[in-house]
């Protein structure tokens, strides 16, 4: 028996995995992550520009001046005072600099100044200036009180009761980790589902069924399926964890991004997710497998997956309302809602601690959907198995569930 | 031609029938209304907050507590209300004053904050996305305690410049630091995020709208081969009538639809202003609605009549999803380009007007441009006739496909013989 349900699984996981369209799959989703941070940093990096910026300063102010620290030495912008305004045009014309900055006589009384260029300087370029300007006006300081007031401050906002903290307004990355991990699990169970009603309606669409069910019993063929497709995910898995250390490692090591630094793991907020992601996984799977054993073509079925993947992202549409209140009653609501759960717990989690009764609550229901589902797919595919070609409907389907149909289905009448 | 008549009933009946469709082209769009209607009524209940005079006055500012373990602060600024801002010996005791409703957050100033420069804002609703939070005030007090009480200069400090721009090129495009222009879709508009996602907004539209009807056909043509009516058909009917009718009678259903949601979207941006806060001048030219109608359907002439070709070489439906990407691929990248910063940040440079005018790729970069403004009407000219000439072009070409020995040869499909097919050689 246990040979039989290995050799289904061994098949399904052969025939899905080796294959060019597998592969795509496993490697889009890091490598379209990849691209969009690169192109990200692409066009950040488009927004500086290291050419030295100019300035004009009839006002006295930035005589004898003191350059402003920069965190990266190497991306310190250059600052030349011109004498007049006709040698800093100039300068701008020849593109010796990006912009410069005039500073009237009159900048001590009224703070008048101009920037004058062609392109729109650097972001770079106008931030390091403003603290060379801040830091020369506070020349008369001790240079750690002129260092913290052109520095500024940095606000580090906490709930009370100590469970959130967000660094200068923004969560860290461990508190965020949760949310990619919900993510991860949204497409694994969108493609986990896809997998399901191909594999359920492949057989039936080429009439394999009818050779596969004199050898193998419903059960084991089933059991079997469900098994390879376990497999599927977890090589999917696997391969996109070993990219996220991969890519966590360059974060932290190459490009010493601070936010990568020395993450503290939310492990509640994990627990949270995957107490609420495993019965969603088993619920989308489910209800592929009910579409499969009931459609004639799997192009029939095809309609299911993008209905999972809008209720999926659905909390993203809501997310002002949800970070708004995270613990309203509409946020608490979507928590409950079979697919958005996922996610919405997930946003919920980063912004605030979730009560554990909700998450439980939650868990359950999707359990209980997810059992529902089960049971619903068991009597579609009993009852569906040798109808090849034909639709069902839901109402077929739970008049088989009763004793005096279940017996005449089960005698191969239907 | 009575059969193409025949045909092109029969798609729009059977797309009509079809609830998915009614939900897409009427449903979403009339739900979209409801909701705004429903907006507009509670709006117009409530009284106008901007205009209560309190609305801007310093009383907004509520009382919070600080504990300063680093001895800076001595004095609170005097353009603070009085009693803004409350002392505390220790974080236990501002605790209890925030559990007990005295104060409605409070701010632990470490020992070390000269030299890190962090202090801690402890809120009730610590939410990034909640508008609750007012840390400015400790910043500003510990600004004014550190240049030793000296308002002016801290003042200076806060905002060192009052700038005035100049841009010398002659031509300038709007800039972060110009004035910004909300009389107009476009990342111009910094102010009103509608205002600004709108061409954004108008190529996912399009996009959708173009490749789901084009794909419409696909399907519809590729189940008709599976269930083996192509067989029965091609007894009574030419095939190129066939594709004639089924590209026309789809094009009128998307057409159809198209026109409900632009003028649905039309309805909703020139009633609810107030609803949606737009600015005063804010308008969409009618020429804009017209340019998109036209472009869509040329777009979907060169798309769909591309997927007919498709349709008519693949064996099944499941290889005709994947050979569908060959026609997408060029309107993705477009779509890309549209909707990233390379175009909405430079609609009229290089990349995008070149991709604008490309036929391929026209259908969503240059409803993109449109819908920002300012394009050249030589190029408008240029892209519209380079769209008819490539429908031509495509139609003639696919037309040629359209034989009974092709479409039911059941031979595999692949890229090579597609376009060989398309250049006739097939």
């Amino acid at each position: 028996m246990m040979s039989k349900i290995l050799l289904v699984a061994i098949n399904e996981y052969r025939v899905n995995v080796f294959k060019k369209s597998f592969i795509f799959v496993l490697l889009s989703v890091p490598l379209f992550l990849g691209f969009i941070i690169g192109f990200g940093m692409f066009m950040d990096s488009q927004e500086n520009d290291d050419a030295p910026v100019g300035y004009v300063d009839t006002a006295g102010i930035l005589q004898d001046a003191t350059p402003a620290p920069v965190e990266n030495p190497e991306e310190a912008i250059q600052f030349i005072a011109f004498e007049t305004e006709q040698d800093a045009k100039s300068a701008l014309e020849e593109g010796r600099i990006q912009a410069y900055y005039i500073f009237g006589e009159d900048y001590q009384e009224s703070r008048n100044a101009e920037l004058v260029y062609y392109d729109t300087p650097g972001q770079d370029a106008t931030r390091q200036f403003n603290d060379f300007l801040q830091i020369n006006l506070l020349s008369d300081f001790p240079s750690e009180i002129a260092l913290r007031g052109t520095e500024g401050s940095s606000v580090t906002v906490r709930a009370p009761d100590g469970s959130r903290e967000f660094p200068d307004g923004g969560p860290p990355f461990g508190i965020v980790l949760p949310v990619i991990i919900g993510l991860a699990l949204m497409f694994l169970l969108m493609t986990a589902g896809g997998f399901m009603m191909e594999g359920v309606v492949q057989e039936r669409e080429n009439r394999t069924i009818e050779v596969i069910v004199t050898s193998v019993s419903p059960g084991q063929m089933v059991t079997g399926k469900i098994l390879g497709i376990v497999w599927i995910c977890l090589t999917q898995l696997v391969a996109w964890i070993l990219f996220g250390i991969l890519a966590l490692f360059l974060a932290q090591n190459v490009y010493e991004i601070s936010w990568f630094q020395n993450p503290v793991i939310d492990w509640e907020g994990m627990l949270a997710i995957l107490l609420i992601g495993i019965p969603t996984f088993f619920l989308s799977v489910a209800l592929m497998f009910t579409v499969g054993s009931t459609v004639a073509e799997a192009q029939e079925g095809q309609g299911l997956g993008p209905i999972i993947f809008i209720l999926s992202i659905s909390p993203t549409w809501f997310i002002m309302k949800i970070g708004e209140d995270p613990n309203g009653p509409f946020a608490v609501a979507l928590s409950m809602v079979p697919f958005a759960s996922l996610l919405t717990v997930g946003i919920r989690n980063m912004l605030v601690a979730v009560p554990w009764w909700q998450i439980v609550l939650s868990a359950g229901l999707q359990t209980v959907v997810a059992l529902g589902a089960i049971w619903l797919g068991g009597q579609a595919f009993r009852f569906g198995m040798l109808r090849v070609g034909q639709r069902i409907n839901l109402r077929e389907i739970f008049r088989s569930g009763t004793p005096r149909r279940k017996k005449l289905s089960e005698g191969g009448v239907s | 031609m009575r059969k193409i008549g025949l045909i092109l009933r029969h798609e729009i009946v059977t797309a009509l029938s079809r609830p998915g469709y009614l939900l897409f082209a009427f449903g979403i769009p009339l739900l979209g209304l409801l909701i705004f209607g429903v907006v507009t009524l509670i709006q117009s209940n409530e009284p106008d907050i901007a205009n209560l005079p309190e609305a801007n006055s310093s009383s907004e500012l509520e009382v919070e507590g600080y504990v300063d373990h680093a001895g800076i602060i001595r004095t609170i600024p005097g353009d603070l209300p009085a009693d803004t801002l409350l002392p505390y010996a220790d974080e236990s005791l501002a605790a209890q004053a925030l559990e007990g409703g005295e104060i409605s957050a409070y701010y632990i100033v470490p020992e070390d904050y000269i030299v890190s420069g962090e202090f801690i804002y402890v809120h009730p609703n610590s939410s990034p996305f909640s508008s609750g939070g007012k840390d400015w005030v400790m910043s500003w007090t510990l600004l004014v305690n550190m240049l030793d009480g000296d308002m002016e200069l801290a003042s200076r400090i806060w905002n060192p410049m009052y700038l005035k721009v100049t841009n010398l090129d002659p031509a300038p495009e709007v800039d972060r630091f110009t004035q910004e222009d909300c009389s107009k879709p476009g990342q111009a508009c910094e102010s009103n995020a509608l205002v600004q996602m709108l061409p954004m907004f108008a190529v996912i539209l399009f996009f959708v709208f173009t490749s789901v009807s084009s794909g419409q056909l696909l399907a519809n043509i590729t189940k008709e081969k599976q269930n083996r009516m192509m067989e029965v058909l091609m007894l009574s009917i030419d095939p190129k009538e066939m594709m004639a009718g089924k590209i026309i009678g789809l094009g009128l259903v998307s057409l159809l639809q198209v026109a409900f949601w632009v003028v649905s979207m039309y309805t909703m941006i020139a009633l609810g202003g107030n609803t949606f806060n737009l600015p005063t001048d804010f308008s969409i030219p009618i020429s804009v609605l017209i340019w998109w109608i036209l472009l869509f359907l040329l777009g979907y002439a060169i798309t769909a009549t591309l997927m007919g070709g498709i349709g008519a070489l693949v064996p099944n439906p499941k290889v005709a999803n994947q050979g569908s990407w060959i026609v997408l691929l060029p309107m993705m990248i477009g779509y890309f380009v549209a909707v990233t910063p390379v175009g909405q940040g430079d609609p009229h440079g290089l990349v995008s007007t070149v991709l604008s005018i490309f036929p391929l790729t026209a259908p969503v970069v240059m409803i993109m441009r449109i819908t920002i403004g300012g394009v050249p009407t030589w190029q408008l000219v240029v892209t519209v006739v380079l769209m008819i000439l490539t429908a031509i072009f495509i139609v003639r070409a696919v037309a040629r496909m359209f034989r009974a020995q092709t479409i039911l040869s059941g031979q595999p499909f692949s890229v090579r013989r597609y376009f060989l097919a398309l250049a006739g050689r097939a």
